[in-house]
């Protein structure tokens, strides 16, 4: 009886006609190299808005409060906190499969209350700026809209990357591996 | 042959991981403001308040600490004086005298859109240009002893604080900031059309 290795028998990632997928010269499928330069997109997003964060925790903390949600014994706490986790979970991106599936879940999680909190913000027609990378980065564009639109499609990214790989088991990673048949 | 076993991992696994990342963060996070020159303190303090902080944890000339009361925080630097965070009682008072230069540090186009009565505007992002701008206005307050009053848009806002501290690192003393800001006078129904 076939069957995968990795105990998904019969499941469409372990099935023969899956290994007729298009694949690159180095053996990576198609897919794989896509959801690979999104991890990339992600983590790049995460590094860059921790990393400046980090550098004027100040300045983030003058935004926390303009938010007006947060209580004020709590607005440093996480000026020093959030910066640093979009740091640590962007590297983790990076890292082996384990860490990697782990970052992902912690990072939808997080864009997750970020979507939240600036959509609440953006229903109550709030003109804040949101001080998502910085406070000048030519990121933050369309103001709490275009933060809003910009988690979403971080949240999406984050979210379908995670479930792939969920779905795809322990070693078929994002990063390319095949999924291996046993017989 | 093989047998067919559930996922080996699990959300919960995954959770639990990401918590773990989680605190090796909120570690990195703690050394990094450790290690930083001027750690960012543990309780928020609005920009005004932080800016004045270090003069008021230093003694004055006779070596005795500044006494702050009430809402207003006097500040200062020595015997002189250079800022002082002060309450909308105190605006109000010091507007209707009269004798007080005002400056507004909003961008230029918040203070078109309203202003506190006889504002002047010099704006953090426009710093250089409305310096020049308002030199001698600034000199002849400063010669006639006149204090500097300035403020931006609410408490959060730190653009008041840097204007003032720019100030002072140009030689003017006496300053003022109305720390609640436009937000604050505009509540207080004093905003009056322009």
């Amino acid at each position: 009886m076939g069957g995968c290795r990795f105990g998904f028998p019969n499941l469409t990632p372990c099935q023969p006609q899956m290994r007729k997928e298009k694949t690159t010269a180095s053996g990576m499928k198609r897919l794989d190299i896509f959801n690979m330069f999104c991890r990339m997109i992600l983590a790049g997003m995460f590094l860059y808005a921790g990393t400046v964060k980090l550098l004027d925790p100040a300045k983030f903390s003058h935004a926390l409060a303009a938010v007006g949600l947060i209580p004020a014994q709590a607005i440093n706490v996480l000026a020093i906190y959030l910066p640093a986790m979009e740091l640590v979970f962007g590297a983790c991106l990076l890292a082996a499969h384990g860490l990697r599936r782990a970052a992902l879940l912690g990072v939808t999680a997080l864009l997750m209350v970020f979507l939240a909190t600036l959509g609440l913000l953006w229903i109550e027609g709030r003109s804040l700026d949101c001080s998502c990378f910085g406070g000048n980065s030519i990121l933050e564009f369309g103001g709490l809209g275009g933060a809003v639109l910009r988690n979403c499609v971080l949240f999406a990214i984050g979210a379908y990357l995670y479930s792939y790989q969920r779905r795809s088991g322990t070693r078929h990673e994002v990063m390319g591996e095949m999924p291996r048949l046993r017989d | 042959m093989t047998t067919n076993h559930p996922p080996r991992h699990s959300i919960l696994r995954d959770a639990a991981l990401a918590a773990l990342i989680g605190v090796v963060a909120f570690a990195v996070g703690v050394g990094t403001n450790f290690l930083r020159a001027k750690p960012l303190p543990w309780v928020y303090e609005p920009p005004a308040r932080a800016m004045v902080a270090p003069f008021q944890e230093s003694p004055t000339v006779d070596g005795l600490p500044q006494e702050i009361s009430g809402h207003s925080s006097p500040l200062h630097t020595g015997a002189t004086g250079e800022v002082r965070v002060i309450s909308l009682q105190e605006t109000r008072q010091m507007v209707e005298a009269g004798n007080v230069l005002i400056l507004d540090a909003r961008p230029a186009l918040f203070h078109q859109l309203g202003h506190i009565k006889r504002a002047k505007n010099l704006s953090k992002k426009n710093f250089h240009v409305d310096l020049e701008a308002l030199k001698s206005t600034l000199d002849t307050a400063r010669e006639k002893k006149h204090p500097i009053l300035l403020y931006c848009a609410d408490v959060h806002c730190p653009d008041a604080s840097t204007v003032a501290r720019w100030l002072v690192e140009r030689g003017y003393r006496n300053l003022l900031i109305f720390e609640g800001g436009w937000a604050e006078w505009e509540a207080a129904g004093l905003a009056s059309p322009i």
